[in-house]
């Protein structure tokens, strides 16, 4: 290849390319320092109490399009901001309204707002700080110390004013309760245990001392919070007892699934004790307590074996072993579709599904537990393969065939099998192109697709009985075969071809050699156009001929003028016509002379020519 | 020689077949050209609308708007002046403040800063592809990397902001430094002069198919543009090819084109049935 080729080649490619180099885009590297700088935005907005300026700006930075590993805790984050934007907007209200117009019926509303501004100060810390992290990976690395360091020193001033928030709250509620007159009880839990089983009891030893004289009509409120999703509330009608246990059942893990809370951890529960009383007909909250515990779940403790294999037509037989103190239900899915309910007992448990609502192939099986109690659901799938029995058989074959010579053979043993017919099968592709009954001992001549020439035919033997309760012994082979007849032909053809190509070639060769390839073309056109193909011979010069002709031409009135298909001998009969004697004798030698000249490997003497020549020119004279 | 008269004559008449299809539908690569179906193209708001497109000398009085497109300097400012001030909408698209010499001529001391405004909040995909709310419509606009307009007049309008949370990249670094001012900003603005009225708006691809082939911009310029419509592209760095491809449209929007494609076609038909029957021309 020359340097030119080179250089257009590289052009072509150039061009092709530039286009598709000019539009590529860059890796995208989001921006973190602008998302902390919003963020921190957000946040001093809310502290500053420029509430409407910070749901501005939320509401703005939600609708962020950001990559995947970002949107859930960012819009999470934003959510919990927004929730705590709207406790602090009440918590403001009532402030207000505490000062402007306060009244008993604030206390209530304010202790809620206050326990339910606590419970997402407790939230929110983790997501605030776990967010800046994230936000922190796109940040510059030059820059990451820098923000860290205010990303953190914001939310720490940011807890701080929340908690701010929660004291002045509390400070207000017993503002509130000192104006209207409450009378204090104090409330003391004995003990609560840290960690507790879900749906199980909870005993709270309580004691109440009143600070005057004991009111009446008391109820014991106890109110449980998990996050901001969960609450639920215990009451208690008390005499004029002070002391006493509060039993409650504890949610359990079914209906804490339905808030979506379960962790596997477990999860923190904050409780509040009120007692509530009536003084002049009036309700009034005469004392509270706050106490905190951890419920925590259980992962059942069931071992299911599943066989990983199973034949057809066989029932299957599943192992479970339960662990656990009580029976429990286990609803089967098989490829995602319900198949039953079976109960498992403590202790070893056969599960048996009928093979009728299995078929062959690859099934999934899935056993599925749902919450209860302290258990947290389960979920356990396996694997299992429903086939055949296998036909076992030893199978040998020829790797080749010639027809019409020899055949495709086929032979081996197989194991019986008294009370099946087992069949040897030949596949080409999907079709079948033999079937025959087969003993322990087979030997079979497979007749293999025709083939023209030689070909290599990819074939299928499978050696089972009918019944679909087997399955077949299969192998894959590949068979060259050659079909004699059609390569003696196609040889015979090729020489044939070889042969023609070479004479016709070296003709070919000796008219370019000797410039006579336009003769050639003329030649292939005549038999291109008439049928024939023109025997080229080489014409020499021939001074004989000249002569010839001029003597011809010379006496146009005696010698006709000749035409370009005949020959020197047809011409001297038609001209000779007009001739006689000696003439016609002198004449008729001259042609056979120049004949001679023109197409023998003899030359004749000029001379003689040059004689024969006057003398008809002379005698016409 | 006679046959090999025919085969130059077949091969010429293809090459020049070719030669007008490649011009007309091999797409151009050139920035803002009409023909450039890639991002930096203006195939899609070609397509769109009913424009016509101007690259020299461009009779203005015609048109009801003028897309006044700039990636260099203005070579003639009194043409538009004299059109804005017979009644012309003039909108201009010019991120490097080729501008600010007309708007001056205007009397309006407004400028455009060669310095990108970036949104990592508000965005189209990335923050580049600034999004911009339009002021007093319910929808927004997306502008790449729109420049900052300074505007020290009154009688201005803000027609679209960009977002609180935008940043001004001083530094070029693609990515928000500490001490870049944050904040909404003006990225189109609108006045009128005269007559008529200038639109401007700090990106010159406002109207590429990066942002018209994803729908952006469109309720825009469906509200902006009525009438007749024309494309200035007589400031902007157009290649010989665009303005071959320019000439040839018109033709063939007039069916010129189609006439010759008929012509050559015939030639070659000819040609092929003499050299089939071996005709000697």
């Amino acid at each position: 290849m020359k340097p030119v080729k080179y250089i257009l080649a590289a052009l072509v490619i150039t061009v092709l390319i530039h286009p598709i180099t000019l539009y590529a885009s860059n890796e995208y590297h989001l921006d973190g320092a602008i998302l902390s700088e919003a963020f921190m935005d957000v946040i001093n907005s809310i502290k500053a109490g420029d509430l409407e300026e910070a749901r501005y700006q939320i509401n703005i930075i939600s609708n962020a399009s950001l990559p995947s590993e970002l949107s859930y805790i960012h819009l999470k984050t934003y959510n919990r901001l927004v929730k705590v934007l709207d406790i602090v907007s009440s918590l403001d209200e009532i402030f207000s309204t505490a000062m402007s117009n306060p009244s008993i019926d604030l206390i209530s509303v304010l202790r809620s707002k206050a326990l339910e501004l606590y419970t997402i100060r407790i939230d929110i810390e983790d997501d605030l700080r776990s967010y800046a992290s994230s936000l922190l990976k796109y940040v510059p690395r030059s820059e990451s110390t820098f923000y860290h360091r205010r990303l953190n020193s914001v939310i720490d001033l940011f807890l701080n004013y929340l908690d701010t928030l929660v004291y002045r709250a509390g400070e207000l509620i017993k503002e509130l309760e000192r104006v209207y007159g409450v009378r204090y009880a104090e409330l003391k839990i004995e003990y609560i245990p840290n960690i507790v089983p879900a749906g199980s009891n909870l005993t709270i030893p309580l004691s109440i001392r009143w600070l005057d004289k004991p009111l009446e009509n008391n109820t014991v409120v106890i109110g449980l919070t998990i996050g901001l999703v969960y609450h639920r509330e215990y009451r208690f009608k008390l005499g004029n007892v002070s002391s006493f246990k509060l039993n409650i059942t504890l949610p359990d893990s079914s209906e804490l699934s339905r808030y979506n809370v379960i962790s596997p951890e477990g999860v923190k529960v904050y409780g509040v004790i009120y007692l509530t009383s009536y003084l002049n007909n009036t309700e009034v909250i005469a004392g509270r307590s706050m106490f905190n515990f951890v419920i925590m779940f259980y992962r059942p403790s069931i071992k299911f074996v599943v066989p990983s294999i199973s034949y057809y037509g066989e029932d299957i037989r599943v192992r479970a072993f339960s662990h656990l103190e009580h029976p429990i239900n286990v609803s089967i899915y098989i490829d995602k579709i319900p198949y039953g309910n079976v109960t498992l007992y403590p202790g070893e448990n056969t599960i048996l599904i009928p093979y009728a609502n299995i078929s062959k192939g690859y099934h999934r099986i899935e056993f599925s537990i749902n919450p209860y109690g302290k258990y947290i659901s389960l979920a356990y799938s396996a694997s299992l393969a429903v086939t055949g029995k296998p036909i076992k058989a030893l199978l040998t074959y020829s790797g080749s065939c010639i027809e019409p010579l020899t055949k495709f053979k086929v032979y081996g043993s197989l194991r019986e099998y008294p009370n099946e017919t087992i069949y040897l099968r030949v596949y080409s592709g999907d079709k079948l192109i033999f079937m025959e009954p087969i003993k322990e001992l087979f030997t079979v001549d497979i007749p293999v697709p025709y083939t023209l020439f030689a070909d290599i035919q990819h074939l299928r033997i499978s050696i089972g009985p009918l019944d679909p309760y087997y399955d077949p012994y299969v192998i894959e082979v590949d068979i060259l075969t050659v079909n004699l007849v059609g390569v003696l032909i196609l040889s015979f053809i090729g020489l044939a071809g070889v042969y023609i190509g070479l004479s016709f070639e070296r003709e070919i060769i000796v008219r370019v050699l000797t410039g006579g390839l336009r003769e050639l073309y003329r030649g292939l056109k005549r038999v291109r156009e008439h049928g024939f193909r023109e025997v080229l011979i080489e014409i020499k010069e021939s001074i004989a001929a000249k002569l010839y002709w001029s003597l011809v031409n010379r006496f146009p009135s005696i010698f006709p003028k000749p035409i370009p298909s005949e020959t020197l001998r047809e011409y001297y009969s038609r001209a000779s016509d007009k001739l006689a004697g000696g003439v016609k004798n002198e004449f008729k030698s001259l042609t056979e002379y120049v004949e001679k000249d023109l197409y023998s490997r003899y030359k004749v003497a000029k001379s003689i020519i040059e004689d024969l020549v006057r003398r008809v020119r002379d005698e016409i004279k | 020689m006679r046959s090999s008269r025919v085969v130059v004559l077949f091969t010429l008449v293809t090459i020049l077949m070719a030669s007008v299809s490649i011009l007309l539908y091999i797409p151009s690569t050139t920035s803002y050209s009409p023909y450039n179906p890639y991002p930096d193209g203006l195939s899609g708001f070609m397509d769109r609308y009913d424009v016509s497109v101007c690259y020299s000398k461009c009779d203005l009085d015609r048109y009801d708007n003028v897309i006044l497109l700039l990636d260099k300097p203005i070579s003639n400012y009194s043409r538009y002046i004299e059109y804005v001030s017979g009644g012309g909408n003039l909108i201009i698209l010019d991120s490097a403040g080729y501008s600010n010499d007309l708007l001056s001529k205007f009397g309006l001391d407004v400028e455009i800063y060669n310095v990108s405004i970036l949104d990592e909040i508000s965005k189209y995909g990335d923050r580049f592809h600034v999004k911009a709310e339009v002021v007093y419509r319910n929808y927004s606009i997306g502008l790449y990397k729109p420049s900052y307009i300074e505007d020290n007049t009154l009688n201005v309008d803000v027609i679209a902001s960009s977002s609180i949370f935008s940043y001004l990249d001083l530094d070029g670094d693609g990515n928000y430094t500490i001490g870049e001012p944050i904040g909404s900003m003006p990225i189109a603005v609108k006045f009128s002069y005269r007559l008529g009225s200038i639109t401007l708006i700090s990106d010159r691809n406002f109207i590429c198919n990066r942002f018209i082939d994803k729908g952006i911009n469109i309720e825009f310029l469906d509200e902006s543009l009525s009438g007749n419509i024309l494309l200035d592209l007589s400031n902007t760095r157009y290649s010989g090819i665009d303005y071959v491809k320019l000439y040839l449209s018109s033709m063939s929007r007039r069916g010129f084109i189609d006439y010759l494609y008929a012509l050559l076609l015939t030639i070659l038909t000819v040609v092929g049935v003499v050299v089939s029957r071996g005709i000697k021309i």
